[in-house]
This record gives structure tokens, C-alpha cells and sequence, in this order.
């Protein structure tokens, strides 16, 4: 129902015996350019805001202040574009096609939040991606995801952004933007199934913690990278951990790492040397299955770039099967035209090499990755106090209120004073 | 440093201050989230039933194809007016209805539309207050400092990570396996169809195991698979095929079924299947029919491939763009059409390849149907005139449609279809064209003898019997010619010459053991086959374009009219036995089977037999 305003003009035939005519389409013009790096400054200073409110103020309240900005202007005012998440597939473009020319303010929309992320965490995703926000701020009653179920969701970014970095560098597909839940919500328009996406997520986000940012977010996935490698980090005690344990449950998002003994003598080192095998054998043998897998999927998909599909319905039909090929306005188009066929078919041979290649490679890094993560998984590496998870952390800025040295830093009256307490001075 | 790990040691909270009674006194707090909840109760309810009309509202707007606009076009209301108007063009006062009904449809669609747009804006700001008043409560609700939740034991972290481990192991190997599923038959196969090119511009499909096999003589001579039945003589001992029908009447007539495009090629049967070719200037088809039934079991076209430019030619009406009739083996069937376009099919009409051999230089349009030898198609394009060494003689791999041999022939444009014959252990394609009848192994497309004694128009296909080749022009000669010479027998292989009288035009010779038959512009001649010596001629009051044809020891006459002349040639004479109508003109030669004759007319394929034959 709210996607009324965006159907065109022309939906209707005149008037039977009227002398109506149809008004004029006409296309709203471009942004000037000033308007696009007005962006890239609203996208900077709300970066640093973001960093600013999680890692210096540590203010819940200031990062939800932002997030309402983030979602008025870059969701709701901007429409939801132009965004970070997508702009991975016009960098992926035009990195593989020198004819592609990648606008400067999606660079910097693409490079800024990963750069930020470097040095501050995932500033971006805390209080600046209208994404995140709106997800963010209809969260009521947190449900907590298993670890397991967690995790096994996890790779669904990797998964995803294997495939939006395939089909944006073979010029096929941006699925990012076609198939972003929330881009409907903003421009109260999109195809039924969209908006219907978009409403279940947002559903889904008052009880599950941003969904879409862990579980599907291509670009969260690169981040999460980045902020790994981060300076300064978000930590839920401005002090030091007692282990006190309040905190255990604050983070609604699955981003708290509590505490993991560490081995002492044979033990560790027998584990460091199973991780050591572990790591050698599965980090290529994963590369090799999901190389190879992944060169499959790319030679698979040839039909979604436009000449690939013209190529493929034209050999369909010449195999005879062209009763079972649907209708093809493409394919009428091609024979309308008397385009010739040998070009067609050998721009496919080209573009199926492509495919495969860039497939096989993408399919190559999504197995390093996922035998990181599994030797993550079953070699925990040992910690002794409640810390945030660096790569998963969205520096939403929830949890420090749950830390007794937060409140009293906040200067809130406590009952009981703290005294006795060996802070280690 | 000491860490507390007795949770006891964690700092104490602040507690709330009791009354006298030892109850908490209702703070402002409190009051407000309840005022926050009711708030957030009436947003939701506001929501619901926002939603609940919109959805509503949107169902009216949106229902049936095209989004609301075909509705609104085809509105149950405007039709009944529409059809009227129909019949009453000039009903200025139902016009002026349909005019205000129109008007009122399309109102009442954008005042909805509107509804819809507003609507959506107020459910958003209705969503917008129920979570932040659902949040305000929250926070209100929530204690000023952290509840400590210290009843559950903390989770054993390397459980849960080893637990992890093991599901996205399962995932991941679930997602795999899955993808693979999905694309493991993918494969993009360029080279296999129909690519083609000037050097080689014949491609294979997939290949199919069966179609490696080829029927021997036994199980050809069972069917009717090429031009004038498989040894090319026209002569089958069927016994039982009926000698009387009428297609106007439907009088023997079993079935008869429209053939989309027209042709003069004739009918060739394997088995329950028909196939038979129909061409335009455009289109070019090749047919499937089921011979009990007469049902259309599938047809194809046959197009050029791309990258080839095979420009239709001029052809003379009467042979048409689709003369040439088509051949098959039982595994495959293979068509070619007057524009050089040539294609192998399976019988279940799954194309294998297709392929342009060049548009033949023909005045009166290529006419030479096709035959094959165990897995090759053998193809004669004789064109142009001899000088222009334009003409050849090819064999395709049936499988592939790639060329095995291509042998080059000094002759001119010819229409005669070459007869595959094995004499003396020997086999030999023998070829008929002006000036040169010549044999070629159908191996290797080495030639192994030639007869310097066709002129002209060469259209009547050899026969071979009584251990001769028969061949006819209707300029030169008939001739019996010995196939066991090498190199250039003119002089020394020529049995017998006939120069005189009944050279056929357009006919092909047909030859009974002890005679000789051609039929020339209406007349059946009949000549002593060992000696040559014109025995009789009959004049039949008909013309013909098909060839004649022996059915159990009875001469077939198929006339353009569609007249069958159905009789028994002696050394006296002709016997007429009677004459039996199709109801439509043909130049199509009869094909034969057990109990059924298939004769093509110009629109129709029929199939003659008796309800009580077999």
C-alpha cells in the first residue's frame, strides 16, 4: 500500500472518445555534484560523530541520536542511496571493467566507513548506515541467538557478497541494490515481494538483533574485517573487568566474547600444534572445493549478464528446445535485427571464461575464510575478561551501561560503595 | 591484582527506598511508562487496523493482471456497454454512458489510490510512535542500574564454539552440496550445434548412442526410408495394399492430415513414423507424423545457421522450395531444402546439427533428394553448368552433419536422386547428370567409372536390375549400363541405348525385371530391359510428375491430378485394372507399407488403406 507514489504516470489508456492526451514523462534531474560530496561530508562527519559518541563519550543516548539523523537524511531524505553496501558493486565494476567509471563520492561512500573502521571499529555501522538504524532502533525485546545457530548464519554475508562481487564484475547484476529490503521502506516504493521483505525484517529486528547487518549485510562482512585490525575499540568496562558478570547478557547482537581459560603447558602446546595441522589442511583443501564450487556457480550464472542470456536462448533454440524456452523479447529483439550470431555467441565464450575465473577465485577466498572462521571456532583463542568481539561489534554503545565502572564513571549514586575493591593500584 | 570471581563481590546495587508499609511508593517513572504502554497500545491497534483497510484497499487497486490498469480497462461495468457499442457504433446516448461510467471508474480508482497513498504515510507515522513509545516504556521500565542474572551458570564458551564448529561445518557442507546440485549439469556447450563456419560449418549436439548405429539392407528394405523406397527401384511386394479409394468420399481413406507448408517431396516412413518436408520461401520444415494416427507428432524448423547468408532462390513453381524428399534410417532423419540449408534430426525430433551447403545454382530449384549409406548422408548439388565445376557430390557424418568426403563432379544441374547399388561385392553410388552417369564408392567418394551419355535436363533417378543400371534423359537416350568397369565405360559398359521414343522428362525409369517403363507427357512406354526394344506405349489421358511405381506386380500411376491408374504391363501391353481419385493435385511419389499407401497431396498427407487390413 505505500508503494502507490511510486507507479508511473502512464498507467492508463485516455479516456474512451475524449480528446485527452497523455501528459509528458519527464525524468527529475541528476544531483548537481555538490550535492554528492554534501553526502560524502554528512557520511565523514557522521563517522566521526559515531567514533566520537561510542569510543570517547561511550553515550548510548548520543549514538541514538545519530542513528535518527542517519535514517532521516541517508534513508528517508536520500533514499536510501546513494549507500555503502551497494557501492561494493560499482567498485567490483569498475575494477573489472576499465570502461566502468566509479563516481568519486561512491569511492569515498565505499572507502571512508572501512577506513574508519580501521582505526575506530564499526563507527559506520553504530550510528551512520540508515540500515542498521532502523533496525536498531525497533529492537525491543532481544532475543539471544544460539552460538551455533549465530555463527552458522554468519557465512550467509560471505556468501553473499561472493555473489554481488560476481555479478556486479561481470557488469550482470547490482543484487545488493535489487534485492536491499529496506531501500522500499525508505522510497515508500518498491516490488510487492520487496517491501514484504523489508516489513518481515523489520519484524524480525524488535526481537532479533539487526538481522540483516548480521546475517545478510555483504558490506558488515568487510567491516567486521576491518574493524579486526582496529586501534582503538569499543570495550564494555572503562576500567577494568571484575568479571562481575552483568554485563554477560548486554549485547543483543552476539558480540560479547566472554571470558576463555587459557592453557597452560603440554596442552597448549599440543593445541597450537593442532591448530597448526588443522589450519594446513583445511585452508587449502577448503580453497580448492569452493575454487572449483565457486567456478561452477560462475559458469552457471552466464545467463544473468545480458549477453549470455541472448547467447544461451539462442543456442536453446537452435538445439530444438525452443518450445521450452519462454518467449524471449531479447531473443525476438535478436532476430529482429539480424544481429549476427557468431558475435554472440563469441562474446558469451568470452564472458563464460570470466565467470569461471572470477568465480573460481571468489569461491577460493570464501573457503579461506571459512576455514579461519572454523579454526576460530574450534581453537577459541583465551581471554580473561568480558570483551566485545572487534569484527562484530557495532559500536551501538548498549552494553557499557551494564558495567558498574561505567555507572559510577557516569557519576551514578550506588548503594553500596565499591570500597574494598583491589583495583590493582 | 585480585579478581572477585565470587559474583558476591561484585559492587552492590542501589536498592529502592521503601515506606513505612515496606511497599515501594508509585513513582513518576512508573507513572510514565504506563502512560508510554497505553500509548503504545493505541499506536498498535491504530497500526493494525490501518493496515488491515490498506491491505484492503490495496487488494481493490491491484487486483488481476497489469496492476489495477486492465481492471480498470476491462471493468466488469464498462464491458457489457463496450460490447453493445459494438454493435451499435453510432448510439451517441450509449457512448455518453460508457463516457460517465468511465469517468466514475477512474475517480473512484485514484480517489482509492489516494487513500492508499495517505494511508501509507499515516500507518508509518502510527508504526513509528507504537515503537517509540514501546521503547520509551522499556527504558522507563528498566532498573537505573543493571539487574544482576547470576541464577544461570555461564555457558561453557568452548562448548558452545566447538558446537559452532560442527554447524557450520554441516551448513557449509549442506550449501555446497546443494549449489553443486543445482549446477552440476550446467555446462554451455558453444561448438556443439549449429555454429558454423565457411571452413567446417557443421556442428554436433550431444551425442546420442543410439544414433552410432545404422540399420543394415534387411532392416531398410523393411521400411520406406528414402526417395522411391530403400533401394531406390519404386517396387514393393507388399500384397495386401488396397487398389480402390477416393479421398474426396474418404473411401479407404484412414486418415488425412493438413501439412502446414507446401512441397513436392514424398513421404518417407520407419516404422509408426511419417516424415515428410514442407517449405515457403522462408520456412522451411520438416514433419513427423504418426502413421496410425495421422496425428502431427512434432515438426521442426530447419534455419540457417547463423553467420550464413543462404539467400532463397528463384525456383520454378512447380518444384517448389521443398522437392527434395527427406531420408532416415530409423535412428536420425535428414532433410534438405532448395536453398542449400540441410539438418539431422533424431527421430524424436531433437535436432543433432544443421548446416548451409550454399544455395545451389538451379534454374528450376534443387530437386535432389537425399540418401544415406551407414552413418552418411550422401548429398549430390549438382548446379550451374559443367564448365563452372560448381557441382558435387558429398557425405555427411549423420551424427555430425560434418562432411566424411566431398568429391567434386564435372556435370551440370541435375534432379536425380543417386541409387546406392552392390553389385559383384562392389558398392557404388551411381549418379545421373548431363553429360555423365557416374558410379563413386561411397567409402572413400572415389569415382569408379563413368558413362559419357546424359544431355540436358537429367531428372529420372537410375534404377538398377538384371544386373544393369538403368538410366534415362529425355534428350538422349535410356540406357543399360554394366557396373563393373573402372574409369570411362562409355564404350565398353553400355549394354543397350534407346534413342527413339519415351524418354522421360521429369519421371523416373522404372524397371519390373523384363521391362522398362517411363511415363513421358501422359504415355507409359515399356521397353525389353535386356535389349533395349521398345515394346509398347499406352496413353493414359493424364500427365505426371511422380515416378511410377510396382506394388505387388501392379504398375502405380500417380497422376498431377491426384489419379492413381492402377494396371499390369506384359510384353503386349497395358492392363488397366481402374482408377482411384486423392481429391487434390500432386506431384508427390507414393510411399508404401504394410497394408497402408501414403500419398501427399498439395494439402493434405493421406493415408489409403482398409478399416479390416492390418
Amino acid at each position: 500500500m505505500c508503494l502507490v507514489p511510486a507507479l508511473g504516470v502512464e498507467r492508463f489508456p485516455p479516456p474512451d472518445f475524449t480528446g485527452h492526451t497523455l501528459p509528458e514523462t519527464w525524468v527529475p534531474a541528476l544531483d548537481s555534484r555538490g550535492v554528492g560530496w554534501l553526502d560524502v561530508a554528512v557520511l565523514a562527519a557522521a563517522l566521526a560523530a559515531a567514533s566520537w559518541l561510542s569510543l570517547k563519550r561511550r553515550s548510548r543516548h548520543g549514538v541514538v541520536v545519530l542513528s535518527l539523523v542517519s535514517l532521516a537524511y541517508f534513508g528517508f531524505w536520500k533514499r536510501g542511496c546513494v549507500c555503502a553496501i551497494g557501492s561494493i558493486q560499482n567498485v567490483a565494476l569498475g575494477l573489472a571493467d576499465p570502461g566502468y567509471a566509479v563516481p568519486l563520492t561512491v569511492i569515498a561512500f565505499f572507502t571512508l566507513p572501512l577506513a574508519v573502521a580501521l582505526v575506530w571499529g564499526r563507527g559506520f555501522c553504530a550510528g551512520v548506515c540508515p540500515h542498521g538504524a532502523i533496525q536498531d532502533l525497533l529492537l525491543i525485546k532481544p532475543l539471544k541467538v544460539p552460538a551455533w545457530l549465530d555463527e552458522m548464519l554468519r557465512i550467509v554475508p560471505w556468501v553473499y557478497l561472493a555473489l554481488a562481487l560476481l555479478f556486479a564484475a561481470t557488469g550482470s547484476l547490482f543484487i545488493i541494490c535489487q534485492f536491499d529490503p529496506f531501500v522500499g521502506i525508505f522510497r515508500m516504493a518498491a516490488p510487492r515481494c520487496m517491501f514484504l521483505t523489508g516489513a518481515a525484517l523489520l519484524l524480525l529486528s524488535m526481537f532479533v538483533g539487526r538481522p540483516y547487518c548480521r546475517y545478510l549485510c555483504p558490506y558488515g562482512a568487510l567491516l567486521g574485517v576491518a574493524s579486526r585490525f582496529s586501534k582503538w575499540r569499543p570495550t564494555v568496562t572503562p576500567d577494568t573487568c571484575t568479571q562481575c558478570r552483568l554485563c554477560e547478557n548486554a549485547c543483543p547482537f552476539g558480540a560479547l566474547n566472554p571470558p576463555m581459560p587459557a592453557l597452560h603447558g603440554p596442552e597448549r602446546v599440543t593445541s597450537g600444534r593442532r591448530r597448526v595441522v588443522m589450519l594446513a589442511l583445511i585452508l587449502p583443501l577448503s580453497a580448492l572445493i569452493f575454487g572449483w564450487l565457486g567456478g561452477r556457480v560462475g559458469i552457471a550464472s552466464l545467463p544473468l549478464h545480458p549477453d549470455g542470456q541472448l547467447a544461451t536462448l539462442v543456442l536453446a533454440e537452435e538445439r530444438g528446445a525452443a518450445a521450452a524456452v519462454p518467449p524471449s523479447e531479447v531473443l525476438t529483439a535478436f532476430r529482429q535485427h539480424g544481429a549476427d550470431r557468431t558475435t554472440v555467441i563469441a562474446k558469451a565464450k568470452v564472458l563464460e571464461s570470466r565467470f569461471f575465473l572470477l568465480g573460481r577465485w571468489l569461491g577460493a577466498v570464501f573457503g579461506l575464510i571459512l576455514a579461519l572462521k572454523l579454526s576460530r571456532l574450534c581453537f577459541p583463542m583465551s581471554s580473561t575478561d568480558y570483551t566485545t568481539d572487534h569484527g562484530r561489534c557495532v559500536s551501538c554503545a548498549r552494553c557499557f551501561s551494564t558495567c558498574p565502572y561505567e555507572l559510577v564513571r557516569r557519576g551514578v549514586p550506588m548503594a553500596a560503595s565499591t570500597e574494598g575493591r583491589d583495583r590493582g593500584e | 591484582m585480585i579478581r572477585p570471581s565470587d559474583p558476591k563481590s561484585a559492587p552492590s546495587l542501589p536498592s529502592p527506598a521503601l515506606d513505612a508499609s515496606g511497599t515501594a511508593p508509585v513513582s513518576s517513572r512508573h507513572i510514565w511508562a504506563q502512560a508510554s504502554a497505553r500509548i503504545a497500545f493505541i499506536a498498535a491497534v491504530f497500526s493494525l487496523l490501518l493496515g488491515a483497510w490498506l491491505i484492503s484497499n490495496s487488494l481493490h487497486l491491484y487486483q488481476g493482471p497489469g496492476n489495477g490498469k486492465v481492471r480498470l480497462v476491462e471493468a466488469r461495468e464498462l464491458l457489457p456497454h463496450k460490447t453493445a457499442l459494438r454493435a451499435e457504433p453510432k448510439n451517441e446516448a450509449l457512448k455518453q454512458h460508457i463516457r460517465e461510467l468511465d469517468q466514475q471508474l477512474r475517480h473512484d480508482y485514484f480517489r482509492r489510490e489516494q487513500l492508499a497513498n495517505r494511508g501509507g504515510y499515516l500507518l508509518l507515522a502510527g508504526a513509528l510512535v507504537f515503537v517509540a513509545a514501546l521503547q520509551l516504556t522499556r527504558h522507563l521500565k528498566q532498573a537505573p542500574v543493571p539487574t544482576p542474572c547470576l541464577s544461570a551458570r555461564p555457558a561453557d564458551p568452548a562448548h558452545s564454539s566447538r558446537l559452532a564448529a560442527v554447524a557450520v561445518t554441516s551448513a557449509t557442507a549442506a550449501l555446497a552440496g546443494f549449489t553443486l546440485s543445482l549446477v552440476w549439469n550446467t555446462r554451455w556447450t558453444w561448438q556443439n550445434p549449429l555454429i558454423s563456419n565457411n571452413q567446417s560449418n557443421a556442428l554436433t549436439t550431444t551425442r546420442i548412442p543410439e544414433c552410432d548405429a545404422f540399420p543394415d539392407a534387411r532392416e531398410l528394405a523393411k521400411n520406406w526410408p528414402f526417395f522411391r523406397g530403400a533401394d531406390g527401384s519404386n517396387i514393393t511386394q507388399l500384397a495386401d495394399l488396397p487398389e480402390t479409394w477416393d479421398g474426396a468420399k474418404n473411401e479407404n481413406v484412414l486418415w488425412k492430415t493438413g501439412v502446414d507448408l507446401p512441397g513436392e517431396s514424398s513421404p518417407v516412413i520407419w516404422g509408426s513414423r511419417i516424415f515428410l518436408t514442407g517449405a515457403t520461401k522462408k520456412l522451411r520444415e520438416l514433419y513427423c507424423f504418426d502413421a496410425i494416427t495421422g496425428v502431427l507428432s512434432w515438426k521442426q524448423p530447419v534455419t540457417t545457421p547463423q553467420g550464413e547468408r543462404a539467400e532463397a532462390p528463384e525456383v520454378m513453381e512447380d518444384t517448389g522450395y521443398a522437392a527434395p524428399t527427406a531420408a532416415t534410417d530409423g535412428r536420425m532423419v535428414f532433410a534438405i531444402f532448395a536453398n542449400g540449408d540441410i539438418a539431422g534430426f533424431t527421430v524424436d525430433g531433437k535436432r543433432l546439427w544443421a548446416r548451409n551447403l550454399g544455395t545451389p545454382e538451379n534454374t528450376y530449384g534443387h530437386a535432389t533428394s537425399l540418401t544415406l549409406w551407414q552413418n552418411r548422408v550422401i548429398v549430390v548439388l549438382d548446379q550451374a553448368e559443367a564448365k563452372a565445376g560448381k557441382s558435387k557430390i558429398m557425405a555427411l557424418d549423420a551424427r555430425t552433419g560434418e562432411a566424411a568426403w566431398t568429391t567434386s563432379r564435372p556435370v551440370a544441374s541435375s534432379w536425380v536422386t543417386p541409387i546406392l547399388i552392390t553389385h559383384q561385392g562392389r558398392e557404388q553410388i551411381i549418379t545421373s547428370a548431363d553429360p555423365f552417369v557416374i558410379a563413386y564408392d561411397p567409402a572413400t567418394g572415389k569415382e569408379l567409372w563413368r558413362a559419357n551419355c546424359m544431355r540436358g535436363d537429367v531428372a529420372s533417378s537410375p534404377s538398377f536390375a538384371n544386373g544393369l543400371v538403368y538410366v534415362a534423359c529425355d534428350q538422349t537416350c535410356i540406357a543399360a549400363i554394366r557396373p563393373d568397369g573402372t574409369g570411362d565405360v562409355t564404350d565398353t559398359h553400355i549394354v543397350w541405348k534407346q534413342q527413339d521414343s519415351g524418354l522421360p522428362d521429369l519421371c523416373s525409369l522404372l524397371c519390373d525385371g523384363p521391362r522398362i517403363y517411363t511415363l513421358v507427357f501422359g504415355k507409359l512406354y515399356a521397353f525389353d530391359a535386356l535389349t533395349g526394344k521398345s515394346l509398347w506405349k499406352h496413353d493414359t489421358k493424364a500427365l505426371f510428375e511422380a515416378s511410377p511405381a510396382l506394388v505387388n506386380g501392379r504398375l502405380h500411376l500417380l497422376s498431377t491430378e491426384g489419379v492413381t491408374i492402377i494396371g499390369e504391363g506384359t510384353n503386349d501391353g497395358f492392363k488397366e485394372m481402374g482408377r482411384a481419385a486423392l481429391g487434390e493435385n500432386t506431384g508427390s511419389s507414393p510411399a508404401f507399407s504394410t497394408g497402408r499407401i501414403y500419398l501427399r497431396g498439395t494439402s493434405n498427407l493421406f493415408c489409403i488403406g482398409t478399416r479390416n487390413g492390418n
